[in-house]
Order: C-alpha cells, then sequence, then structure tokens
C-alpha cells in the first residue's frame, strides 16, 4: 500500500486557496499553543510552516483533515508554506517501511523553499491516489536552514528510496559517507540536533490548515545551522 | 540500459571475456619478495581430474578444476561443485589430482587419489584427503605434502592484492597465475569480490596475498551482459559480455571445516568412507519494533541494521543486513541472517544513535526492541 502519483482529470481550484486542516501525530498539548504557533508563523518570529492535505472531491481540492481515515482511489495534494527561507523534505514513510522523498519532487530537485511561496506535492495538476494497500502513511517533514545530505543522495536513488543499497543504508547509518568517498555529511553533522515543535492542529475544512513552528523560549525559534525540526502526517488508510 | 548479472561458477565459465587489465604492467608492480611468496604457493596447488565407473574403459580422468594443499599431512580442498557430475548430482566415482609443479599433470606418475572428507553445500566447499597413488598405493603418514599457509581472510581490505592460481582451461594443463585486487566483500553472503581473472578450471584453487598464504578459494563469476539489437528493431538479437567479477569464498570457512573435521575425525584424517555434509544453517527473519525512550513511542522512519560482532564502522562492506520502520515502529531486516552475535545500529531523526551488540539465537525469537534517546540538547 502506498501513495501513487496520478494525472487527475478534474480541475484543481488551487487559486482559491481553501485551505485544509492537518493534524500531525504530535498534537497540541494546550488550547493556546496552537494560538502560539499560528502566532509565530505569522510574525516569523520563529521558523514555522504551514501544512494542508487536499482531497480531490468531485473534481474539486477541498480541505480535509487528515486524520481521517481516507480509502483506495482517494486522491489528495499537499501544499506546504514556511515563513523562512532554507530547505524542507517531505519524506513518505509506507506501510512496509520504505522510505521515499516526497519533496523535493523529481520535476525540481531543488528543495530550498522561500518565505511566503506556496509549495505542491505532487506539482501541477497531478495529485496523490491511495492504492489498495492498507496501513499508515506517515509523511515526515523536515525544516532545516541546510540542504541534509543523505536525503540529497536518496534524490539519485532509484525511485527517490532512502537505504535502497547498501552504500547508502551504511551512509545514513553513519551519517558520514555515501558510495565510499561522497561526504554526505559535513564534520560534525553526524551530531545535528532536532528541535521541538509546537503545533496548531487545523480542523476540517478550516481555511487556515495546521501549523507547525519551532517554540521561540528565549528569543531561538530560529532553525540554526546542523539543526532540524521534524514532524509528522499521518494518513490512515483502510 | 542496465546490465543484466549472469551468474556463472568458475568451471563452466567458458566464453567469458576478461576485462582488458594490462596484466603486464600490474605483474612489473609485483614486489621481488611478493613474488617468491606466490611463487612458493604455487607449489600447493594441482589440478583435479575425475572419471566414472561408468565411463568407457578407454576414457581416463579429464581436467575438472583446481585444488590446493592446506595441511601438510595430505588434506586439500576444492569447491563441492568441482567433485560433483552436474548432471547426476553425486560425487565422482574417482577424484584425483596432479601437483603443479609435478609435470604433466595429465601424466598418471604424478597422481594422487583423493576422498572427500567433509563437504559443506551451502558456501560449495569441500575437504578431500590424499590416501593414495594413482596406482593404489597407500600414502606413507611421514608423507609430508607442500601446504600454503591460511592467512585470516577476515583481516583483508579493499584493494588488496590478490593472485589467483590454478588451472583454467584457456591456460591449458599448466599452472596459471594471475593477479587483482579485492573490490569488496559480502561479509553475510560470505564473498570476497575481486578483478582477478576467474575463468574455467579455476574453481576450487587458490588466491593467496601478497605474503602467498591462502585468503580464498576461486568458486563463481559474474559476467556483464547486455543484450544488443543488431538489426535495430529494438529487440535484442545477442549479447555481449563486457567483463566479469570473480567471487572467492573466503579462507576462514576452510578453518572452520579444519575444525569441525578435527571434533569430528580426530586423528583420521586421511579416513576413507562416507564424507560428512555440513548442511546449511538456519537462517533467521530479524524483525522488531523501535520505541521512544522514556516515553515509550513507537518510531517511525528510524533506520536498522545488522554488522559483525566487534565491527563499529558502517560501511557497504560492514552492513550485513538493514531495514526502516513503519508507522508503528516496526521493521523487518531485507536480509535473514544465521544465529551468532551481531552489532545492532539503529538511527532516527530526533534520536541519538543507537548501538548495541545482540544474539540472535533462533527463529523463534521474539523481537527485538530498540529504545532509542533523545538527544541531551533537548
Amino acid at each position: 500500500m502506498r501513495l501513487v502519483t496520478k494525472l487527475t482529470i478534474v480541475g484543481l481550484a488551487l487559486t482559491a486557496m481553501t485551505a485544509s486542516s492537518v493534524s500531525a501525530d504530535k498534537r497540541p498539548q494546550k488550547i493556546d499553543e496552537g494560538k502560539r504557533a499560528r502566532g509565530l508563523f505569522v510574525n516569523k518570529r520563529s521558523d514555522a510552516m504551514s501544512v494542508l492535505v487536499l482531497k480531490n472531491d468531485n473534481g474539486s481540492l477541498v480541505p480535509v483533515d487528515p486524520s481521517n481515515e481516507f480509502k483506495a482511489g482517494d486522491q489528495i495534494k499537499i501544499q506546504l508554506e514556511s515563513n523562512f527561507d532554507g530547505f524542507i523534505y517531505v519524506v513518505n514513510i509506507q506501510p512496509s517501511g520504505k522510505r521515499c522523498l516526497m519533496f523535493p519532487y523529481p520535476e525540481a530537485a531543488n528543495n530550498a523553499v522561500q518565505s511566503g511561496e506556496r509549495y505542491e506535492i505532487p506539482p501541477g495538476n497531478d495529485t496523490m491516489e491511495f492504492d489498495q494497500e492498507k496501513g499508515t502513511e506517515v509523511l515526515q517533514v523536515i525544516m532545516s536552514r541546510d540542504r541534509i545530505p543523505y536525503l540529497d543522495a536518496a534524490l539519485k536513488e532509484p525511485e527517490r528510496c532512502l537505504a535502497q543499497t547498501a552504500s547508502s543504508a551504511a551512509a545514513e547509518l553513519q551519517a558520514g559517507i555515501v558510495k565510499k568517498v561522497t561526504p554526505v555529511v559535513p564534520p560534525g553533522g553526524s551530531k545535528m540536533r532536532s528541535r521541538d515543535i509546537i503545533l496548531a492542529a487545523g480542523k476540517d475544512k478550516d481555511a487556515n490548515g495546521s501549523v507547525v513552528a519551532v517554540p521561540d523560549n528565549g528569543g531561538g525559534g530560529k532553525l540554526k545551522s546542523g539543526e532540524i525540526a521534524p514532524f509528522e502526517i499521518r494518513l490512515k488508510h483502510n | 540500459m542496465l546490465a543484466a548479472a549472469v551468474i556463472i561458477t568458475a568451471t563452466c565459465a567458458t566464453g567469458i571475456s576478461p576485462a582488458a587489465r594490462g596484466f603486464q604492467k600490474k605483474e612489473s608492480e609485483v614486489s621481488p619478495e611478493a613474488r617468491v611468496l606466490v611463487r612458493a604457493a604455487v607449489a600447493s596447488t594441482g589440478i583435479i581430474l575425475v572419471r566414472n565407473s561408468g565411463d568407457p574403459s578407454g576414457q581416463g580422468p579429464r581436467p575438472r578444476g583446481s585444488v590446493v594443499i592446506i595441511r601438510s599431512n595430505g588434506i586439500v580442498a576444492t569447491n563441492h561443485h568441482v567433485i560433483t557430475n552436474v548432471r547426476t548430482g553425486r560425487l565422482y566415482d574417482e577424484i584425483l589430482f596432479s601437483l603443479a609443479e609435478d609435470g604433466d599433470p595429465l601424466s598418471s606418475a604424478a597422481r594422487f587419489r583423493l576422498a572427500p572428507v567433509l563437504i559443506n553445500k551451502e558456501y560449495d566447499l569441500a575437504l578431500l584427503a590424499i590416501r593414495a597413488t594413482a596406482a593404489g598405493t597407500p600414502i606413507a603418514e611421514s608423507t609430508v605434502f607442500p601446504a600454503v599457509e591460511i592467512a585470516d581472510s577476515r583481516r583483508i581490505r579493499l584493494l588488496d592484492d590478490l593472485f589467483v592460481i590454478g588451472f583454467p582451461e584457456m591456460g591449458g594443463t599448466s599452472v596459471t597465475v594471475n593477479r587483482g585486487v579485492v573490490e569488496g566483500q559480502d561479509l553475510l553472503a560470505k564473498w570476497i569480490r575481486t578483478d582477478a581473472r576467474v575463468i574455467h578450471g579455476n574453481s576450487g584453487g587458490a588466491a593467496v596475498n601478497s605474503e602467498g598464504k591462502l585468503v580464498g578459494i576461486p568458486t563463481k563469476v559474474v559476467a556483464d551482459e547486455q543484450p544488443v539489437d543488431k538489426d535495430g528493431d529494438g529487440f535484442p538479437d545477442d549479447y555481449r559480455r563486457y567483463g566479469a567479477v570473480g567471487f572467492l569464498r573466503p579462507s576462514y570457512l576452510l578453518v572452520e571445516m579444519l575444525a569441525k573435521l578435527d571434533q569430528t575425525r580426530p586423528g583420521q584424517s586421511s579416513a576413507i568412507g562416507q564424507p560428512e555434509m555440513v548442511e546449511p544453517a538456519e537462517l533467521i527473519a530479524v524483525h522488531g519494533v523501535v520505541k521512544s525512550s522514556p516515553d515509550g513511542k513507537r518510531i517511525a522512519g528510524a533506520l536498522v541494521g545488522l554488522l559483525p560482532p566487534g565491527e563499529s564502522n558502517v560501511t557497504e562492506n560492514t552492513l550485513l543486513t538493514w531495514g526502516s520502520t513503519n508507522a508503528q515502529g516496526e521493521f523487518k531486516l531485507n536480509r535473514p541472517v544465521p544465529p551468532g552475535r551481531y552489532v545492532l545500529k539503529a538511527k532516527a531523526l530526533g534520536h541519538q544513535p543507537y548501538t548495541r551488540e545482540i544474539d540472535i539465537a533462533a527463529s523463534s525469537a521474539p523481537a527485538l526492541v530498540v529504545e532509542m534517546r533523545a538527544p541531551n540538547n533537548r
């Protein structure tokens, strides 16, 4: 069971930007934390991003709460928007455990994102369709100020998947080398620090969508070099 | 177009075009000391000749592959497939060998009779005992054969020099030596890969290092074969072979077999009878879950791998098997492994790298539980 890319024959009302809601596995503990995350996103006091999941509903893309259960044939589209200039990676963790990069997509290997720009997965008129394989699809979204070399290396692998060969798996486990000689993480990169995040979970048909932000505790809401902020979106497929 | 891999045991690899490798140039780089030591190892190498009892009476033994003496009391090693009739799957009725330096190997005067004593089908290896001359005269216990010294093949490194000694068909019935390097290893499947030429007849011979010590047994070759569309109709009409990679069984497997032989037949290494068969070891599919500590939440997208015991450096040559976790934090490694001790490594975003030595004992073992901690800076 995996997401497959399929060209839709319906018109996609992307310009209308009816934002969706997104639920991540890390839900806010307090109601005000969501407001705080949205504030950080809008005011740019912290590095943050919004994530929208749109579902094809009789030819129109409508926001959906990803915590809903999807079924075979459902077509979705993901929209990302960051409030900082940096890099975003989206890894699809399939029910089998296979991990493949969804963003950057094949047509645009450069995943540098700019503040305020909206990015779609998949791009253009394509959507992703749930196939017959049931389970939970995890979209692992990673925000960073730098490129993450072992993920970049996966762009060159078959199907853009991670750890498909012994060399790429070894490089990821070692976080130091890939294909014998090419460094994928600079010295000290194996100490890549992971930042906590706070989440404003969107609601069904909520035009504001969901927002994920790095907490600005002590004024430290900006990702530094070597820091990443990962979070997950879980899509149930039954 | 991707190359198609064609796997051929080295006894039947006729027709493979070896990659052009400038043999003379490489030869000139071999130190005088290495030449002496490698030439000394040639004295331990011989040619296998076989015959079936049903063969026509006028038909003598025919060359079948190579062999190397690994104990001075007359224990030799070769490949199982060298002494096995492919059509019947049975061992040949008569197995003989001639040493490389005993003149014409097809001359019966220099032949010895061999009796299989231990066979490992999984790794295509066989130990045989020299029991008599070709004429049937028993070998005196005091006879000392020129055995090669066995190196610790676990310590070889990429690009180490290798010299393949044997009797490839294209080299006729005289011994042939050629040089290559260690191109890689498959620690789980127990192979050493080399660019040294391994072709028909090399099977069962010797691959020695620059000290003349045995590091492997040439066993098979994989040819790089690509389809060719001669008439341009979009369909391949022929195949062209561009090169080959030789595969050696590491010599530590022979050490293990010798130890087993000593256990089962102490002091009877030249005993005659049915050879003992070592059946393939049970392979275990390793699976488990990865959790975050201390909250116990399952981690999706974690990568888990196994290394040989004592190994800390993760490379494509030391990583035996690996797999990543799904949404429920469950993983299943991509290759089953034999029982034994391993180093388990795991990595997950937002967690500290994980390393632990584990014992994998049986297929009924419970799922592994890997608990990964969040980094200290959180």
